[in-house]
């Protein structure tokens, strides 16, 4: 839930819980390999870790949302995420990015983590 | 003190250095002068004697000197340990610690850059709750060690750093000597030390060094330097003057308390408070406190938010909402800021955006806050970790560990059956809501569970696996980590950890780190360490006195091969001019030759694993690791890591 707050507070009013389809359902189709590549070379691990895992510095990406969500964040972000303007990451870019993080493996059930017991 | 033979023993020395080749050059030349008339006509006056011809009566020993007083100073402090690299403006004191002091009480540390030395004893002094000393050269020295003294002036750490200086111009040999000495060295770092001196007898140097002990252990505490003149350090000491010099007696004073009234009032509005909420920043300065705070927030039944500055708070507790701390602090109507440090910023923000708007958090309306802390108690201007200004409703100024007896007992004298049974019911509440925070950072922690670069709370949690059943101690910073130790670790004790740098001056975490492992040498405690990969180049030869000493430490390189808070400054400032984030790299990332932590900690003399990349190879490293340093020895091990 703390994570569901965080994201709406960031402006993410949509549910959490978005498959890979629907997140590209509005956009145009991504690419998940250039869009691993993309959020690395634009910096977005850097807050969000390599895979969209989410840090103090940044909220988890993955699984993503869909691609207005996504797309309203990164041009007029909310809270102090800095702003991704066409010039830099364009509507297509966006969509591969979308892809990559639908495309990580889904994490492991935390109560079938051993050293999480 | 007698200045009775005729030429200082200094002046002897270098006289001697400095005129002995000379003096026999001059000697040949007169005698063939003498033998061979000049030529007539020659331009080339005749050599003039040497004017400076050392008087037979000047000493070439001595029986004892004036460090050997000092040491007997020293000795009275109950200090263990002097971390320093050799310097000769106190090579006087150093051979009196080593054979007149016989290398106990203190022991010298070898450390190879004062700002290891600093950190050292910064770090030592969080876990044993007592000073080191850090023994750093004249001028250079002390410039090396300023960062460190800077951090350990914003954390409040005790440290006394002694230093050395030629005061007497007369007495400083060509060259060096004048470059490491200074009318006034220790205004380098005057605005962040407690306090400082610069003695000028022996009797001056003895009040010097008790009373820099005593101010830096009273809070708020903070390093002091005494710089110990060489003329001091090495004249002959004469037993008619050694009989007049006398040792002031160490006298441990109380830490400044909050005043009763004011207490109690505290109490009235803590008890009286529907959403009370504690937030304790550098509150925990002895092992007692956090049980004392354990009794507070029991007794009101309110959360508390931990600052993490020092070790406030057990982790597991069920009133510690440190992961819920904004909708915690939306909801209070009383504060009671422990040691905040900076209480503008427990209600106020300033945004990294363009123009730095400054907010109002989202805060009730009705707050009150109550303030209790030493930080209007040590207060300089130039450098601004005293921060912004905000009024207290309620400010008390005293050490507010020290005056938590005395507002339990005031809460305890508020509480009607009544009133606790009310609070009581709040606290089923909150004590409700502490086993979702633990799902919750489970919840976060496997994404990226099996990710290469190793994810954070992976590596965590990998440790804490071979933590968890010993008495331990974390002693490095965890904002970086994501906070996940805080998070997912069972933090109890103040041992387990013990806060930052202070002032964020990298190059801290690696040798505070081994001094917390010197402070638990030989109490069966582990010392782990996760430290930056920035961190530990800037410092990095701690690991060679790691090894010289056989100090117990486990240091775990948070390998992200980067500067990377850095990197996302860097990458804010091009994202907000829409520039390419492609060269943000270019001075923030350290690979190019990505740096091999194991080979450098094994040219060190330190057990080195690494780099691992495959989170399954991490667990079995730290086993081994875990090993050696059990033996009694220091391990690293590289850790390629997710940025944060």
């Amino acid at each position: 839930m703390l994570i569901r707050n965080l994201l709406i507070a960031l402006g993410f009013a949509v549910p959490l819980s978005i498959g890979a389809a629907s997140a590209q359902g509005e956009g145009p189709r991504g690419n998940a390999q250039s869009g691993k590549q993309l959020f690395e070379s634009k910096g977005c691990y850097s807050c969000h870790g390599f895979v969209g895992q989410g840090s103090r510095e940044g909220p988890r990406l993955a699984p993503p949302l869909a691609f207005a969500g996504f797309v309203a964040q990164l041009r007029t972000p909310r809270a102090i995420m800095p702003p991704y303007k066409e010039a830099l990451v364009s509507d297509q870019q966006a969509a591969d990015m979308i892809a990559y993080l639908a495309s990580v493996p889904k994490p492991p059930d935390p109560k079938a983590v051993k050293l999480l017991q | 003190m007698s200045k009775s033979p005729k030429m200082k023993r200094r002046q002897f020395l270098a006289g001697a250095i400095a005129a002995g080749p000379v003096l026999g050059l001059a000697a040949a030349t007169n005698k063939a002068a003498a033998q061979t008339p000049a030529p007539r006509g020659s331009s080339v006056p005749p050599v003039p004697p040497n004017e400076n011809v050392l008087p037979d009566a000047t000493p070439l020993t001595e029986a004892r000197s004036g460090s050997d007083f000092m040491v007997d100073v020293i000795k009275t402090l109950n200090i263990d340990y002097v971390a320093c690299l050799p310097a000769s403006t106190f090579r006087g004191l150093q051979e009196s610690l080593l054979n007149y002091g016989m290398n106990t009480k203190p022991e010298f540390i070898m450390c190879l850059h004062e700002e290891c030395a600093v950190a050292m004893a910064h770090g030592y002094a969080k876990v044993a709750k007592k000073p080191m000393a850090a023994l750093v050269h004249g001028t250079v020295g002390l410039q090396h060690a300023a960062m460190a003294i800077y951090n350990a002036y914003a954390d409040r750490a005790p440290i006394v750093v002694l230093s050395g200086n030629i005061q007497n111009t007369a007495a400083r040999r060509p060259n060096v000597e004048w470059n490491h000495a200074a009318l006034d060295q220790n205004t380098l770092v005057r605005d962040f030390t407690k306090w400082d001196a610069q003695p000028t007898s022996l009797q001056g140097a003895a009040e010097s060094l008790v009373q820099a002990y005593d101010l830096a252990t009273t809070a708020p505490m903070g390093p002091v330097l005494v710089t110990l003149d060489a003329d001091l350090q090495e004249d002959p000491l004469e037993k008619t003057e050694e009989a007049r010099l006398r040792i002031p007696k160490l006298t441990r004073r109380a830490h400044p308390q909050g005043d009763d009234e004011s207490l109690r009032e505290a109490a009235k509005m803590l008890v009286a408070a529907e959403n009370p909420v504690i937030y304790a920043n550098r509150y925990g300065r002895s092992e007692k406190a956090p049980a004392l705070l354990v009794q507070l927030a029991e007794l009101l039944h309110a959360p508390v938010i931990d600052g993490r500055s020092r070790m406030n708070f057990p982790s597991r507790h069920k009133y510690n909402h440190s992961a819920r701390r904004e909708q915690a602090l939306a909801q209070a109507d009383v504060l009671l800021a422990l040691e905040p440090v900076e209480l503008w910023g427990l209600t106020n923000d300033v945004r990294d955006l363009i123009g730095r708007p400054n907010l109002r958090l989202n805060r009730q309306a009705n707050l009150k806050v109550i303030h209790i802390g030493t930080e209007s108690l040590l207060v300089k201007s130039n450098y601004g970790e005293v921060q912004r200004y905000a009024p207290a409703d309620l400010p008390i100024s005293g050490d507010a560990e020290a005056s938590m007896p005395s507002l339990i007992e005031a809460v305890k004298r508020e509480l009607t059956p009544a009133r606790t049974a009310a609070l009581a019911a709040r606290g089923e509440k909150l004590a409700a809501m502490a086993p979702r925070l633990l799902e919750q950072a489970h919840a976060d922690a496997v994404y990226g569970w099996d990710a290469s670069p190793i994810s954070i709370p992976r590596t965590c949690m990998e440790l804490w696996d071979h933590l968890k059943n010993e008495d331990w101690t974390m002693p490095t910073e965890t904002v970086f980590l994501s906070d996940y130790p805080h998070r997912l670790w069972d933090i109890k004790q103040s041992h387990n950890w013990i806060g930052g740098s202070g002032a964020q001056g990298v190059g801290y975490n690696a040798p505070a780190a081994l001094g917390a492992a010197l402070a638990n040498k030989g109490t069966g405690r582990v010392t782990a360490a996760i430290i930056g990969d920035g961190e530990m180049m800037m410092t990095n030869t701690m690991l060679w006195t790691a090894a010289h000493h056989q100090i117990p430490l486990l240091a775990i390189v948070h390998n992200n091969r980067s500067y990377h808070m850095e990197v996302m400054h860097t990458l804010r400032m091009a994202d907000r001019r829409s520039r390419d984030t492609a060269r943000i790299h270019i001075g923030t990332d350290i690979t190019n030759p990505n740096i091999d932590y194991a080979v450098l900690a094994k040219s060190m003399g330190v057990y080195g694993q690494g780099p691992i990349s495959n989170p399954n190879d991490l667990g079995p490293a730290i086993k081994r690791a875990i090993d050696v340093v059990k033996r009694g020895e220091p391990a690293l091990i590289d850790v390629v890591s997710q940025p944060r």
